[in-house]
């Protein structure tokens, strides 16, 4: 039942999987994009990077990995959600602040996602396009109080100007941080196997924090 | 006449073709239609068999021509041969069928209303390389490029459109065939067969030109509100061009261009709102073409011939590059995710091979799971979600139902299998004071394990030189496991 390591390693490693949620053309994938190439309206992305992104962190001196899971927008392809996002340690989830059915469409995958994986994963509810205010059709009341009511966090981006992209994803990522030392201290405690073994994704390495270390040596 | 072609058989570098038109006539009256013909088949033949010699078919000439003496039927599976076997074979047998019914041989002064020479109308380079009729021809090409303007990306001049057609020998002899000898019956029962091989060949072209050719054949389909407007549209023309070559014209020279221009606008609409245009996905998406598509099948035969999980992991990320990159040529801009799911289902179902199936469970159950939450588990994903839309599809079912609860159960069964087993895993290499390297390499055993374990198909193998090497690795790998062990 070992959770952390031996103490020899300098750091730990945290490995997150992300996955991106939200209609077609809320620009998930520029935002995706922007983050990490820091990109946009690139005309020749033929490479195997435009779906499947990944981004090296270093938060407060622990590592971080993220695998960024963008998937297809379609309303038809909303049914192979669970295939991309299980496992997934967090959710983001775009609209575009002109369009007040794609908001909709995020109420619906904030419901499928508490449903199926229930709190463990850090939801994010993301207003792109904010470049675009003057056409807004989500009110920033409306989508912020809806957020809290559903313990996600909100935001509000523009990756055309590359506004709150950074800010989104290193919150995320400390969300996501602080929720996996927590389960670590569950387990750590002996409390929960089934919630943590659930992961796929999850720390690598090493000495958690509130985790007495000599606990799961000896389970070797 | 007879005698001439006859003769002429030996003197011309294809002689089959010829005599077998002929040597079907075996009654007085087919043959002194034939020699009715006259020039007119000697051009025709030219027609069929110029266009051959000059394309880029992989076949000979010869064997061209050999491939018209059998029956095509049992080759129709190879489409290029046959679509060329047919046409060889329905041109000879309907054109005889036309002599035998049409002696004098047909030109444009003929009657209109008359079924051959309307359907002639439609044809105009028959009518130019025929050398006569010339001057009419050259007017009523015009219509028939109209239509490619309906093309989303080309502005073809009508020149364009016909050198487009002079390039395309299996379309030109389609045209001719289908317009010139055949009887309204045998041509809609041809039908099926025909659209058949020209989606075929329409494969091997850009997306606008297939477009095109769909339009073309549309066109030319009476039965259709599109074909019958245009045909209708011919009739008239033809007549006006008449009276435009007598001294009293009924319409001036700007008056036709605006009736033309009218008829182009119109045809336009027509062909849009009527919803006779079904063009195949291929010319509507950026799909990759069929080349793309015989790569990705040729690197899914590989992927059956490799047993470790990573190679086919690897293999499987060079399909959707193929598919990404097809994508990406085609639109010449960004693509997003929301274009390459229905592209890779579309690929996997052009590549029909169904054990691709069995190499996704594979992978998914053998993978090691730090593979999984990788580039190749999330493209692994994609060719799963893509198998679930198209067996759903198979199913009958609307796209909502493409996961079924079965799926889904099974899904989260296999997600908490591999996750328990990525947690063991990390928990005893937690345990043990391992490197990165070692645990590379430790990952690297693993896969070669397992690929060695799956010699399993070729039994022998397995049970001499497999078991050995087999053994070996396993030692090794254990060993480590072991060694490590011992150290935590």
């Amino acid at each position: 039942m070992a959770a952390g390591g031996a103490g020899g390693n300098s750091g730990r490693t945290y490995s997150f999987k992300v996955v991106l949620l939200g209609e077609g053309c809320v620009g998930k994938t520029s935002l995706v994009l922007r983050y990490c190439e820091n990109k946009f309206n690139d005309k020749h992305i033929t490479t195997l990077q435009a779906s499947f992104l990944t981004k090296k962190l270093n938060i407060t001196g622990k590592r971080v990995n993220l695998a960024i899971w963008d998937t297809a927008g379609q309303e038809r392809f909303h049914a192979l959600g669970p295939i991309y996002y299980r496992d997934s340690n967090g959710a983001i989830l775009v609209y575009d602040i002109t369009d007040e059915d794609s908001f909709q469409k995020v109420k619906n995958w904030v419901k499928e996602l508490r449903k199926m994986l229930g709190n463990e994963i850090c939801l994010c509810i993301v207003g792109n396009k904010i470049d675009l205010d003057k056409d807004r059709h989500v009110s920033v009341e409306e989508a912020e109080s809806y957020s809290e009511s559903v313990g996600a966090k909100h935001y509000h981006t523009s990756a055309k100007l590359n506004k709150g992209i950074e800010e989104l994803f290193l919150d995320l990522c400390k969300r996501m941080m602080e929720t996996a030392q927590a389960e670590e201290r569950l387990k750590g405690n002996g409390a929960s196997q089934s919630a943590s073994s659930r992961r796929g994704v999850q720390i690598v390495d090493d000495e958690p924090q509130a985790t007495p270390a000599g606990g799961c040596c000896s389970s070797g | 006449m007879v005698a001439f072609y006859c003769i002429s058989r030996d003197v011309l570098p294809f002689p089959l073709e010829l005599p077998e038109a002929i040597a079907k006539a075996t009654t007085h009256r087919q043959l002194e239609a034939i020699s009715h013909m006259g020039q007119e088949l000697l051009f025709t033949l030219h027609f069929v068999l110029i266009p051959f010699e000059n394309n880029m078919h992989p076949l000979s000439l010869p064997q061209q021509l050999q491939l018209t003496n059998h029956s095509a039927s049992n080759k129709r599976h190879r489409f290029k041969r046959s679509m060329r076997l047919r046409l060889s074979e329905s041109s000879m047998n309907l054109s005889l069928e036309g002599v035998g019914s049409y002696s004098p041989p047909p030109s444009v002064e003929q009657p209109v209303g008359s079924e051959r020479l309307q359907k002639d109308g439609t044809n105009p380079q028959r009518r130019v390389h025929a050398g006569s009729g010339i001057e009419v021809a050259a007017l009523e090409r015009r219509p028939a490029p109209s239509l490619a303007e309906l093309d989303s990306s080309s502005s073809f001049s009508s020149m364009d459109e016909d050198s487009d057609s002079d390039s395309d020998p299996e379309s030109m002899v389609l045209t001719q065939r289908r317009i010139y000898q055949r009887p309204p019956l045998v041509r809609s029962r041809g039908r099926g067969g025909l659209h058949r091989m020209s989606e075929a060949f329409v494969c091997f072209f850009a997306p606008d030109k297939r477009l095109t050719r769909l339009v073309e054949e549309l066109s030319r389909d009476r039965r259709s509100i599109f074909g019958g407007m245009v045909q209708d549209f011919l009739l008239e023309q033809r007549e006006v061009l008449k009276s435009l070559a007598s001294s009293s014209p009924r319409v001036t020279s700007v008056q036709l261009l605006q009736g033309l221009r009218l008829f182009l606008s119109q045809a336009k609409c027509c062909l849009l709102d009527s919803g006779e245009l079904e063009p195949p996905i291929e010319t509507l998406t950026g799909v990759p073409d069929c080349r793309e598509v015989e790569r990705v099948r040729k690197k899914l035969v590989l992927m059956q011939r490799t047993h470790s999980p990573i190679d086919k992991v690897l293999l499987l990320l060079q399909v959707c590059k193929c598919v990404h990159k097809a994508m990406g040529c085609l639109h010449g801009e960004k693509m997003s995710w929301d274009d390459f799911l229905p592209s890779l289902s579309y690929v996997i179902v052009e590549c029909n091979r169904p054990h691709v199936l069995i190499e996704v469970e594979y992978m998914m159950e053998l993978l090691e799971t730090s593979w999984l939450g990788g580039e190749g588990g999330y493209y692994l994903t994609s060719v799963y979600a893509s198998l679930c839309l198209i067996q759903s599809l198979d199913r009958d079912q609307p796209f909502s139902g493409c996961l079924t609860a079965e799926a889904q159960e099974a899904l989260k069964e296999w997600s908490c299998r591999r996750s328990r087993e990525a947690q063991r895993q990390k928990e005893s290499q937690q345990n043990q004071v391992g490197t990165k390297t070692l645990r590379r390499t430790t990952e690297r055993l693993e896969a070669s394990c397992v690929g060695l374990c799956c010699t399993q198909r070729s039994p022998v193998l397995c049970r001499t030189a497999g078991t050995l090497a087999f053994c070996q690795v396993m030692c090794v790998f254990f060993g480590h496991t072991m060694l490590r062990s011992s150290d935590g």
